[in-house]
């Protein structure tokens, strides 16, 4: 008897520890997700966190290779860099706000739309003044308007700038040359080529990633102005482009395609990608140009491919003149939250990467592939052409994983530092440096140099968000037939409705403060 | 409410012996803690649980009603200096997919009621009327099965089942001579999709509670009924059925209660533009707005909109159980 109450008691207590235990585990802050081996935070270092917004390998390189550069930075500036890896997508935008919002994670370094975050970062003016000014001098100006708003602070450093590498229209060019066509550069030559695609390839279809990319490639043909806001001469009062009368043009041209069967079927609705590449059926790529420089490159070579390929003409227009708008790049920004315990030590680290640029470009290689001699090596370092010692198609754990690459800026990038031609990386690195600069080859959305604050429209119109998802739903309701073209008075109805009017006086106001009437 | 031996026999209780009657109460309650301590510890960690996981967390609530800035930190959640009362639902109920979300959250929870909720019940009652041992718990592991996987797998098997490119669905279709569709893209079949996986993944698993409540009927009453001539229908709808009726109203009081929760990860994990119109739900909108836009308040309020109407529908079928004679959850 004795015994049973004693083993109650002992199970009691237990009990009473199991209890405290969690309830102590259950309130303690989550763990750090990404070790740094033995390297601690001492008095003479700092550690930062950096929460990496492209990961290469979600799940993180080898490990030895990351503490390799790991040291090399906290050698070199004192700094100790920590990093969250998270697979991009919507999770990843929610694994950050949650970060973010919570506090109990520390956070120094992130990347995103800054006017998104204006209010919970910090402005970073002074620090680059005193701490970076190599980030300084090696953005140019147009990238450096981008990161201020109106009162002329600065809310982060240029993560991507404006770029015309990003859109073109791809091709098969065996099936070009089975058709016996040219290369397609105007519209009429576009819609001959499918055509034709069809009529060899019956399985061949049209496909894109988004309305959004589609639009960046081919709206230009049908709006004067490109894929771009527009100022209606009516009222003088900015609008977005789905009220211009060329976007109705183009959206019954695009429905017409679909009519005919030639786009993807699930082109719009967020398919496998990697998986319809490797099908082989796609004759025309109309979306994001690494899909084809990175992706396609991939699955070429790892399938050994060397008579299938995608290639595009420099321009391709229509109606209304270039059928590309340039990709502005939003106001892509490195930002530091205002909770931050090291923003000078975040600088230092950035500020570093950007050392010894354009003449030695040795850190931002370091950053982006390893450690020199062991993971590349210069073939040209006053060219600033390297040579990766590592397959580009080598599993995650045996290379570095891009960890630490966090100054990714196509302002800047592409003008210092080469991949040579080893697969994958080749082909995009030769994209880059070709055609990051030409602005020729698409049309300038007439506001590109405004950064609108859209966290202030949205405080004044609540309504913003439900207003951009009518936006988009109807647009690809008309152009997959699920709403006859007859109903866009409907369309424009709704857009009114849903506050189109207060839509446009809000980011006239804020355009006019850059281009006064 | 236990009555004290005063009020029992009708005798007026003077204010001493009223406190006399509450220590003694305090005391024999105290006396039945300390009796069942075993049962109370073992109790303990799950109602810890409740209370810091799901009641704890409800004073968050508050941001519902203020335009929160999660970086002011906590104190600012306890401060007027950002209350903007009623706004935030305003804006919800003024939005222009408010009826639209609405509509979806209720028609596809409907649906899912209408045809997932029987479907358990006739096959918990199929596969108790199985005599082949070996077939019946066959047939049941192959039924649990869909429950186990995780949200995405099943989403991405509905996916390549569904592809035109090559999927499942679209080969048979192009075997009979028709013409591989976008079935995911389709407005007019999205439903019946969300409702078919909803099935698939979890008949099988809630057969289990039915299953559970049918061994415990005794089979003197099958050998009475047999006996009365009962074929074995018969016996199902006058002997199963009847016996299992509890464990049916109790889980359809639950289901009806959790209705608004029409299913978030699966809507979306299949969703795309073009079928927002029929599949935009509250949980759907919440997550847009709240954490991918950052309106915290925003997401906040609508959730706790719906958390309110959840309430109400529970509630409702409680009453409307117990009217029917039923025992209800309270």
């Amino acid at each position: 008897m004795s015994n049973r109450t004693l083993s109650r008691r002992h199970f009691l207590q237990g009990m009473g520890l199991a209890t405290t235990g969690a309830v102590l585990a259950a309130c303690a802050p989550p763990a750090a997700p990404q070790g740094a081996g033995d390297m601690a935070e001492t008095a003479e270092t700092a550690e930062v966190w950096v929460f990496q917004g492209q990961p290469a390998c979600p799940g993180g390189g080898n490990p030895e290779k990351t503490d390799a550069v790991r040291q090399r930075i906290l050698d070199e500036t004192g700094v100790l860099v920590q990093v969250y890896l998270v697979p991009p997508g919507a999770a990843q935008i929610e694994k950050l706000n949650l970060i973010l919002a919570s506090g109990t994670q520390p956070l120094d370094l992130f990347e995103g739309q800054w006017p998104d975050f204006k209010g919970i970062i910090m402005p970073l003016d002074d620090l680059l003044e005193q701490h970076g000014q190599n980030v300084l001098a090696l953005n140019n100006d147009f990238a450096w308007a981008r990161m201020k708003d109106f009162e002329g602070v600065t809310w982060g450093y240029p993560r991507l700038g404006l770029m015309g590498h990003t859109h073109f229209c791809f091709f098969r060019s065996d099936w070009l040359d089975e058709a016996g066509l040219e290369m397609p550069d105007t519209w009429g030559g576009m819609e001959e080529t499918i055509a034709a695609f069809r009529e060899l390839h019956p399985e061949s279809v049209v496909a894109t990633n988004g309305r959004r990319n589609i639009m960046n490639n081919t709206l230009g043909a049908f709006v004067e102005e490109g894929n771009s806001n527009w100022v209606d001469p009516a009222d003088n009062m900015i609008k977005p482009v789905e009220t211009h009368p060329g976007y109705q043009e183009w959206v019954a041209k695009m429905n017409e395609w679909w009519q005919k069967g030639w786009f993807q079927e699930e082109t719009f609705a967020n398919p496998d990608f990697r998986a319809m590449l490797k099908t082989l059926t796609i004759g025309s790529w109309l979306g994001w140009y690494s899909r084809m420089t990175i992706w396609w490159e991939q699955i070429r070579l790892d399938a050994g491919y060397s008579d299938i390929d995608y290639d595009f003409p420099e321009t391709m227009t229509g109606p209304k003149g270039l059928a590309k708008t340039n990709n502005v790049g939003g106001n892509a920004a490195y930002m530091i939250p205002r909770k931050a315990e090291h923003p000078e030590a975040v600088i230092r680290y950035a500020d570093w990467c950007y050392q010894g640029l354009p003449d030695d470009a040795t850190n931002l290689v370091s950053i982006r592939q390893g450690i020199e001699g062991v993971d590349w090596e210069w073939h040209d370092k006053e060219q600033g052409h390297y040579r990766s010692l590592i397959p580009a198609t080598a599993p995650c754990e045996q290379k570095y994983a891009y960890d630490f690459y966090n100054v990714k800026g196509m302002g800047t990038e592409p003008h210092v530092i080469r991949v040579l031609d080893d697969g994958r990386a080749g082909r995009q690195s030769s994209h880059t440096v070709a055609y990051n600069d030409r602005f020729d080859l698409g049309k300038m959305p007439i506001d590109y140099d405004v950064p609108y604050d859209l966290a202030a429209i949205s405080d004044q119109y609540p309504g913003l968000a439900d207003f951009q998802r009518l936006v988009e739903e109807e647009s690809i309701k008309f152009i997959t037939g699920v709403q006859p073209m007859s109903e866009w008075s409907n369309f424009m109805d709704a857009l009114k409705r849903a506050g189109l009017d207060k839509w446009s006086e809000l980011h006239t106001e804020q355009y006019r403060q850059y281009h006064p009437a | 409410m236990q009555q004290t031996g005063g009020e029992q026999l009708g005798v007026g209780v003077t204010p001493a012996s009223s406190a006399y009657t509450e220590r003694r109460g305090f005391r024999e309650a105290w006396r039945q803690i300390k009796r069942d301590r075993f049962l109370y510890a073992l109790a303990a960690l799950p109602l810890l649980y409740f209370v810091i996981f799901q009641y704890l967390p409800m004073v968050g609530v508050i941001i519902a009603f203020q335009d929160y800035d999660p970086f002011l930190g906590i104190d600012a959640m306890f401060s007027m200096d950002r209350w903007v009362g009623l706004k935030h639902f305003r804006n919800f109920f003024d939005s222009i997919f408010f009826w639209n979300v609405m509509r979806n959250t209720v028609v596809i929870s409907l649906y899912k009621l209408i045809f997932g909720f029987p479907l358990p019940i006739i096959l918990a009652l199929m596969i108790n009327e199985l005599r082949m041992r070996l077939f019946q718990r066959t047939v049941q592991t192959i039924s649990y099965l869909p429950h186990f996987f995780s949200m995405v797998v099943a989403a991405g098997i509905v996916r390549a089942m569904l592809t035109p490119q090559g999927g499942l669905l679209n080969q048979l279709v192009v075997a009979l001579g028709g013409e591989p569709k976008a079935f995911l893209t389709d407005p007019t079949l999205f439903r019946s999709i969300l409702v078919t996986m909803d099935i698939w993944q979890q008949a099988g698993w809630n057969s289990i509670i039915y299953l559970a409540a049918m061994a415990t009927i005794n089979p003197e009453m099958y050998e009475a009924a047999a006996m009365d001539g009962a074929n074995r229908f018969q016996r199902m709808w006058y002997v199963t059925l009847p016996s299992i009726s509890f464990a049916i109203v109790i889980t359809l009081i639950f289901r009806i209660g959790g209705m608004l929760n029409a299913g978030f990860e699966q809507i979306l994990l299949l969703y795309s533009p073009s079928v927002y119109a029929v599949s935009d739900i509250i949980d759907t909108y919440v997550y847009r707005a709240g954490l991918i836009g950052r309106q915290y308040s925003f997401g906040a309020a609508v959730g706790l909109f719906k958390s309110i109407l959840a309430l109400i529908l529970m509630y409702m079928a409680n009453k409307v159980a117990q009217r029917l004679g039923q025992e209800g959850l309270w």
